[in-house]
């Protein structure tokens, strides 16, 4: 399996698909800083509230499921062809069992989400910090400690994007199967959780339902993660989600044929 | 060693209610090359994809090497080169690159091995080409060296040449012998071009409609492949009963259409059709064709319903 991982980690490494989503993404996040200080830059003082780094990394405090997306993103750019190019017949005739394919893809998946994290928050934090007043409750501190925090649930969706993107030929049919996954099906339970006590129980180790108690604004920082029970579920919920989705995987790669 | 290195026994497919292959046995010795012939549906696709552990078999068993089991097979699988119908890669990944991702997937050391396949395929030139701008036969030549990369001890190739052309067709048929004969390669591919096959493999195997036919060597099929003579008549039982009397020693078959075949006949062919006019019979159709391994085929096909 260690083979084709290196393997796969050299096709990602000549992917550009990954290079452009990784640099646009980056670049989305210096152009919302630099927006922020040319609009303090050219207004009167005090008059916009808004060029502060509190502001800028309020946008992810407060969204956290924008790691769940850009898993989604990094095993469609990686994965989605998969099926059309056959490239998977030539593994497994060298050899490469349905598992250890499955299992090898969610690591390039992770590992490739995770140095893109690290380049999206090097420019994102630092290009707040040397063009925005350092002011505000929200701070890079919130932003590092959120990584953490997400980062088990965030690999969870990236798993459960691989597994779709095996099952289902289209990418818009793995798309909103994992929507409907990743945020239908919580907050239906949240919903019913009202009527129904023991699907309460279960709605709240939900991530999307976990973040419910997020309150990020220009006066207050509040996230999921702040106590030490909230980052235990958060990880917790993380761990699960990866063990489920990663047994659903394997139940339904295991036999499938090409 | 054991003398053979695919074995099958009993072997299965059925996807729903269609049966792709049907208890198939086939036997394929070390060192040879083994022609798989049928028409198109006859089930040599699925065969090679079972060899190759794209499908998974309904019934029977299956031996690469003397291993069997799920487990066993995949690591043998490590020892196989295949290309099963359109060679699969990477469109924007150039020849040399894709080579390299195979060549690391495998454990091959030294990146040596990924020039010396795109030598031996035929694709220097293109080696900095993407993968996408390759014409049809540069696919196949690609796919083949994707299949070779490994050194492999079998190769399972189905359909390898087309898309090929006739230069084409000739460096492969060459590749394929020296591949067998230097390294002792076993070769396993199917065709519908039976003058191809006729050329390159040592043995055959006959499927129609996911049965195996027949399984036999090259030097036994070329003795069997004979001349034949059709003959059709206006009244089929009265000109067997003919032949039989007044030439004995003919060998002849009645076809389902009431054609009948006389195989390697012994007389020229004003004798038959002579021996028709004289006895008020009316010749519908008289032809003569020439032993080939299409004839062979398409008499095993058809089976014949009785001897003359």
């Amino acid at each position: 399996m260690l083979n084709y991982i290196k393997s796969e980690l050299y096709r990602t490494a000549h992917n550009k698909s990954v290079y452009v989503m990784i640099l646009i993404t980056a670049g989305l996040t210096l152009l919302l800083n630099v927006l922020l200080w040319l609009v303090n830059a050219t207004t009167d003082p005090g008059a916009f509230a808004y060029g502060i780094t509190s502001y800028s990394y309020s946008f992810i405090v407060s969204g956290p499921t924008l790691y769940f997306y850009m898993a989604f993103l990094v095993a469609s750019v990686l994965y989605e062809a998969d099926r059309k190019n056959g490239v998977q017949k030539n593994s497994i005739a060298c050899g490469i069992t349905r598992l250890q394919m499955f299992a090898g893809k969610c690591a390039v998946c992770l590992f490739t989400c995770t140095v893109g994290l690290a380049v999206i928050l090097g420019v994102y934090i630092g290009s707040a910090s040397l063009l925005l007043i350092h002011s505000g409750p929200v701070e890079a501190a919130d932003v590092l400690m959120e990584i953490p925090a997400v980062y088990l649930m965030a690999a969870a969706a990236g798993i459960l994007a691989v597994v779709l993107a095996e099952v289902f030929e289209k990418t818009v049919v793995s798309a909103v199967i994992w929507f409907a996954i990743m945020f239908g099906i919580p907050e239906l339970l949240f919903y019913l959780g009202f009527k129904f006590n023991s699907l309460w129980d279960v709605a709240m180790w939900m991530p999307t339902n976990i973040f419910k108690g997020i309150g990020v604004s220009m006066t207050q920082c509040v996230t999921a993660w702040d106590t030490p029970d909230g980052m235990l579920r958060c990880l917790i919920s993380g761990a699960a989600g990866i063990v489920v989705f990663s047994l659903v995987g394997a139940a339904l790669l295991r036999r499938k044929e090409y | 060693m054991n003398e053979y290195v695919i074995e099958t026994k009993q072997l299965s497919k059925s996807y729903g209610h269609v049966k792709a292959l049907n208890q198939v046995d086939i036997r394929v010795r070390r060192g040879s090359i083994y022609g798989l012939i049928g028409d198109n549906g006859a089930g040599k696709s699925t065969l090679l994809k079972l060899l190759a552990g794209h499908v998974f078999a309904t019934a029977g068993e299956m031996r690469l090497l003397g291993q069997h089991g799920e487990k066993e097979l995949a690591r043998c699988r490590r020892r196989i080169g295949a290309m099963i119908e359109q060679p699969g890669f990477v469109p924007g990944m150039t020849v040399r690159q894709m080579l390299e991702y195979y060549r690391i997937q495998k454990g091959i050391p030294g990146k040596g091995r990924v020039e010396d396949t795109i030598r031996l395929v035929g694709l220097w030139e293109k080696r900095s080409s993407k993968c996408k701008n390759l014409s049809l036969g540069q696919k196949q030549r690609l796919g083949l060296g994707i299949a070779l990369i490994g050194e492999p001890e079998i190769l399972i190739l189905d359909e390898p040449i087309n898309g090929l052309d006739p230069s084409g067709i000739v460096e492969m048929r060459g590749l394929f012998h020296r591949l067998n004969e230097e390294k002792n390669i076993t070769v396993v591919l199917s065709s519908h071009i039976l003058s191809e096959l006729e050329q390159t493999a040592t043995d055959f195997g006959f499927l129609n409609q996911g049965k195996l036919l027949e399984e036999i060597p090259a030097k036994q099929l070329f003795d069997k492949c004979v001349d034949s003579l059709e003959i059709q008549v206006s009244d089929t039982e009265k000109y067997a009963a003919l032949l039989a009397r007044q030439f004995p020693g003919e060998i002849c078959k009645v076809l389902p259409d009431q054609t009948i075949r006389i195989m390697n006949p012994q007389r020229e062919i004003q004798e038959y059709s002579r021996l028709a006019m004289e006895n008020n019979l009316l010749i519908r159709r008289l032809e003569k064709s020439h032993g080939s391994l299409e004839n062979y085929y398409m008499n095993l096909k058809s089976g014949g319903t009785k001897s003359c």
